[in-house]
């Protein structure tokens, strides 16, 4: 084999070695690791990652970044919350207004598309940076999840919607199966669909796409719209499992979702990179954090650690780009 | 013809997912039905000013179980109260201080032979240790484990709406605050520099 060829082949299943060396390395550690409840446990706190995750690398492909996924997870949550919990009251009218749980998960994404469809127009209306524009909206998003909360949690919503987060379908925790649904619906998108295409054109050079007769603010408004959406799941699946929307829920969750996109071997600057690498790349983060919680390593330290496998990541994307 | 059929059905989805998201009733007859349930604010309230009052004097001296806690963890604990066999454990404490600062968050105060800072909480009332501290409500008093859930969001709100206000305006840096209250530790953890303890009774002398 050239090393060319071994180096491509290095390459493509740098995510799946590195997962195995982990794996491998945490179980000769602890003896907790490779235990079948572990298994699950890691399953159940990644799957929201995977969420945000798919929805970014959507639109990283598009050379664009989404830093308020956290902060509209938390915003889409509390509403679903709320209007689950306390619904609509109209005493003027003697009315009141009440959402089933089917209603609090139509209106949860609706949010959520809603503020990524806005921060999808602001980036193309106006030719807002994505980082400025998505920074804006972290902070517009916690301000109204503050407001809409009161500062205050919105606990006890019942075990029928706590079902979501902590209920089995099929022996499989149920926060799994929506994971595993989003994973397929995003690989057909991004593998079988024309917007699928359009977006790694978008890019992979935008200017040669617009070229070409691709609707490039069409497509971008969309990306933004579903990695809102697909926050707003996130949302709802984490208020479900803790039974309680924080106002402080997704703190930082765009970094686990950055950092699965990039170690997933997606591309910062776009047009390259798979669903399925954002998926090692998710597994890989929620591996590190729960061997690290295993391994009794202080929280402190385990930011630092999460920050250097960033790091690492990055540059073998840089060291990989630069060979091709 | 075939967009027809696609808007048909799309209004058809639509006027399905909605019929099926939310529902109307009327207000009165709501707030009816709610006051025949569990009245979480009205147990909440009676636990506070009845419950609490009547078990003061179990309520632990803040500074010989700080000692305790310092000395034989072990038996300290075995004074404390939770819903689980977790490493979380409330206590009830009760003590007198002296207010040496107050910032937008706690009343810190100083207690006679101990060196821990405590801090009375006036902003973040959360949690379950003003319900778990006492040891008083048991879980088995409930229907729904929603109900119990429900005491501690009341019993929380009551503390910040009743019982600080007129703490907060009349505690001044040098006063003297006879306190009853809850705290929670982590047994698996070192003690804190500070004690946080959210208030159920506070008089300022």
């Amino acid at each position: 084999m050239s090393i060319s060829k071994y180096r491509s082949t290095l390459t493509k299943f740098q995510s799946s070695i590195a997962l195995f060396l982990l794996c491998l390395a945490l179980s000769l550690l602890s003896d907790k690791f490779l235990t079948v409840d572990n298994g699950w446990n890691v399953l159940r706190q990644i799957s929201v990652n995977i969420c945000i995750s798919v929805g970014m690398t959507l639109v990283v492909l598009t050379a664009g970044i989404d830093l308020s996924v956290g902060s509209m997870l938390a915003l889409s949550g509390a509403i679903a919350a709320g209007l689950l919990k306390f619904g609509i009251e109209l005493p003027d009218n003697d009315l009141y207004i009440g959402f089933t749980i089917l209603g609090t998960i139509v209106t949860g994404i609706l949010t959520g598309s809603a503020l990524g469809f806005f921060n999808g127009w602001v980036i193309t209306k106006f030719k807002v940076p994505p980082f400025v524009a998505t920074l804006a909206m972290l902070t517009i998003a916690r301000g109204l999840t503050m407001l809409w909360t009161k500062g205050y949690p919105i606990s006890s919503l019942g075990n029928e919607f706590g079902y979501i987060g902590t209920g089995w379908f099929l022996g499989i925790p149920v926060l799994v199966w929506i994971a595993a649904i989003i994973i397929a619906a995003s690989i057909i998108l991004t593998n079988k669909t024309s917007l699928g295409r359009y977006i790694y054109a978008i890019g992979g050079n935008e200017n040669a796409s617009r070229l070409s007769g691709i609707n490039i603010n069409k497509v971008k408004i969309i990306v933004y719209t579903i990695a809102g959406a697909l926050a707003a799941v996130g949302g709802i699946m984490v208020t479900s499992r803790l039974d309680s929307a924080q106002p402080n829920a997704g703190m930082s969750y765009e970094l686990d979702s950055i950092a699965a996109v990039v170690i997933g071997g997606t591309s910062l600057s776009g047009g390259r990179g798979t669903i399925m690498g954002t998926v090692l790349g998710a597994i890989i983060i929620g591996v590190l954090n729960n061997g690290l919680v295993l391994l009794d390593v202080s929280p402190f330290w385990q930011q630092v650690v999460k920050g250097f496998v960033i790091l690492l990541a990055v540059i073998i994307d840089k060291v990989n780009s630069k060979a091709e | 013809m075939k967009k027809g059929i696609k808007y048909l059905l799309i209004a058809v989805c639509f006027v399905l997912l909605a019929y099926n998201s939310v529902y109307v009733k009327k207000l009165s007859d709501m707030k009816k039905t709610e006051e025949k349930a569990f009245d979480a604010y009205a147990y909440a309230k009676d636990f506070l000013y009845k419950k609490v009052p009547a078990g003061k004097d179990k309520a632990l001296d803040l500074s010989q179980l700080l000692a305790d806690l310092k000395n034989n963890p072990r038996q300290a604990f075995s004074n404390s109260h939770a819903q689980n066999n977790g490493d979380i454990r409330f206590f009830m404490v009760k003590g007198k201080g002296q207010i040496t600062r107050i910032d937008d968050s706690n009343t810190y105060l100083s207690l006679p032979g101990s060196s821990a800072q405590i801090a009375l909480a006036t902003e973040y009332i959360i949690g379950n240790a003003a319900r778990d501290g006492s040891g008083i409500i048991s879980v088995d008093e409930f229907t729904t484990t929603m109900d119990m859930n429900t005491v501690s969001e009341e019993l929380n709100k009551l503390i910040r709406a009743e019982v600080l206000p007129p703490f907060e305006a009349k505690a001044k840096q040098g006063d003297i605050v006879d306190f009853t209250g809850c705290i929670e530790l982590n047994q698996a953890r070192s003690l804190p520099d500070t004690i946080e303890v959210i208030p159920l009774i506070l008089e300022v002398k």
